[in-house]
């Protein structure tokens, strides 16, 4: 399987994931943004990361990803049988994707992102800002993390989605208040206790190194 | 009875309610609008996401989250063709709708026509214009992509024509249909859309539900 995109983002983190919990080989391949591989764009018609290609067959968009992914490789399940907690899974990625990572956007942008890789500095104020947004929506999470070991039912890709957008904030310097949201951080705990999960923290952390070098 | 809250104008909503009837499945739809929530909306929609949805106990929000939890419970038609990369393609086309293309059809169909219509707002014509010109190119890819028969994601019927059609909806209500025929793949796939008959039945009663809202104003300010 390849990847384009940094594991920076958890788009890209996400798909790395749901490779290692199902057994599958990955590389990461980074994207010059000013300079995209013939490649990248093909599979990406957007341009966003990440793009994928196992074999001749491409294709962009995180979720679309993991939905061929599924398809193709269906063992270990990462999406639920059961209708209800199928819909959960759906939903907690689609609230990683469109409801946490904007929140948490502009912390991870102004002390991670912008200072690093656009050498600008961040505008800290609007990082402190987005903290208070951050924190509102976790509260929803916690009330959920709370009820079960899992997000919906078996661990799944509500799992995944949710804590790739908390290591993401690690960048910046942010980690998951343990006082604040109790039941997160035990959650995020067990999340990143899995060995696919640390398999690809590994394999992150290489690519990161090589971007940085 | 399962129950949608929502406008039908939303091509979020939009979405559910064709799956739901090509799925023949029976739904109540409760206008909601993020702007005037009820309890019964807030509690199945945290982040006031439109369209909600209740089935008895069971609360859920997002369109896909709702497409899939529609789909577990009455499998067949399948909303996902069979093969894996057909599959993937499907939901891209999901989420190109979803993030790409319905972000230009509600500024343009809220500022030319439903804010207008529903809200009792002014128009908004340099919001539309701006949304119009930077729809095009999306436009122009999608047309690129288009079949010269059958569907977007292969051979089969799929949340991918779902999605992209109820967008595109969406848009012309702010649109002359022109800017559907100046994309002729697109136009004739469109076509192949609106003859099905859980279609007909979605626009029949979304534009009764449209109309009604005109005439009593239930969703202006005040």
């Amino acid at each position: 399987m390849q990847i384009f995109g940094a594991p920076v983002s958890p788009f890209v983190r996400k798909v790395m994931v749901v490779c290692a919990e199902k057994g599958l080989e990955s590389t990461v391949i980074p994207v010059n943004p000013r300079e995209p591989s013939p490649e990248f764009v093909a599979a990406s018609p957007y341009r966003k990361i990440p793009a994928f290609a196992d074999g001749d067959f491409s294709i962009a968009d995180s979720t679309a990803i993991v939905t061929y992914l599924e398809a193709q490789y269906p063992a270990p399940a990462l999406l639920p049988a059961d209708p209800r907690a199928r819909a959960r899974a759906i939903w907690f990625e689609e609230v990683a994707d469109t409801i946490l990572l904007p929140a948490a956007g502009p912390i991870l942008f102004n002390r991670f992102v912008g200072p690093t890789f656009v050498g600008i500095v961040g505008d800290e104020e609007a990082a402190v800002a987005a903290e208070a947004v951050l924190a509102e929506k976790l509260a929803y999470i916690e009330t959920e993390a709370a009820s079960g070991e899992w997000l919906a039912g078996d661990f799944s890709i509500a799992d995944i989605s949710v804590a790739c957008v908390l290591r993401s904030l690690a960048y910046a310097g942010w980690q998951v208040d343990a006082d604040a949201f109790p039941a997160i951080a035990a959650w995020y705990g067990r999340v990143c206790a899995r060995p696919a999960w640390a398999a690809a923290a590994v394999q992150e952390d290489a690519a990161m190194a090589a971007l940085a070098g | 009875m399962i129950t949608i809250f929502g406008f039908p104008t939303s091509p979020y909503v939009r979405k559910v309610l064709l799956i739901a009837a090509e799925k023949g499945v029976e739904v109540e739809i409760v206008p909601a609008t993020p702007h005037k929530p009820t309890p019964e909306f807030l509690a199945a929609s945290p982040f006031r996401m439109m369209p909600a949805m209740q089935d008895g106990d069971f609360t859920l929000a997002d369109s896909t989250a709702i497409a899939f939890y529609l789909d577990a419970l009455v499998p067949s038609p399948a909303l996902l063709p069979e093969g894996a990369q057909a599959r993937g393609r499907a939901m891209w086309f999901d989420e190109f709708a979803d993030t790409i293309l319905s972000n230009w059809s509600r500024a343009i169909a809220f500022n030319r026509a439903i804010g207008p219509a529903l809200l009792g707002l002014p128009k908004n014509e340099e919001a539309a214009a701006t949304a119009e010109g930077a729809a095009a190119p999306a436009l122009d890819w999608l047309e690129g992509q288009m079949p010269p028969s059958g569907w977007l994601a292969g051979d089969q019927f799929s949340l991918a024509d779902i999605a992209v059609a109820s967008a595109l909806q969406t848009m012309a209500y702010g649109l002359d249909i022109a800017f559907l025929e100046s994309r002729p793949q697109t136009f004739a796939w469109f076509g192949r859309v609106a003859e099905r008959a859980a279609w007909q039945a979605v626009i029949d009663r979304e534009q009764a539900m449209f109309k009604d809202a005109i005439v009593t104003g239930a969703h202006r300010a005040g």
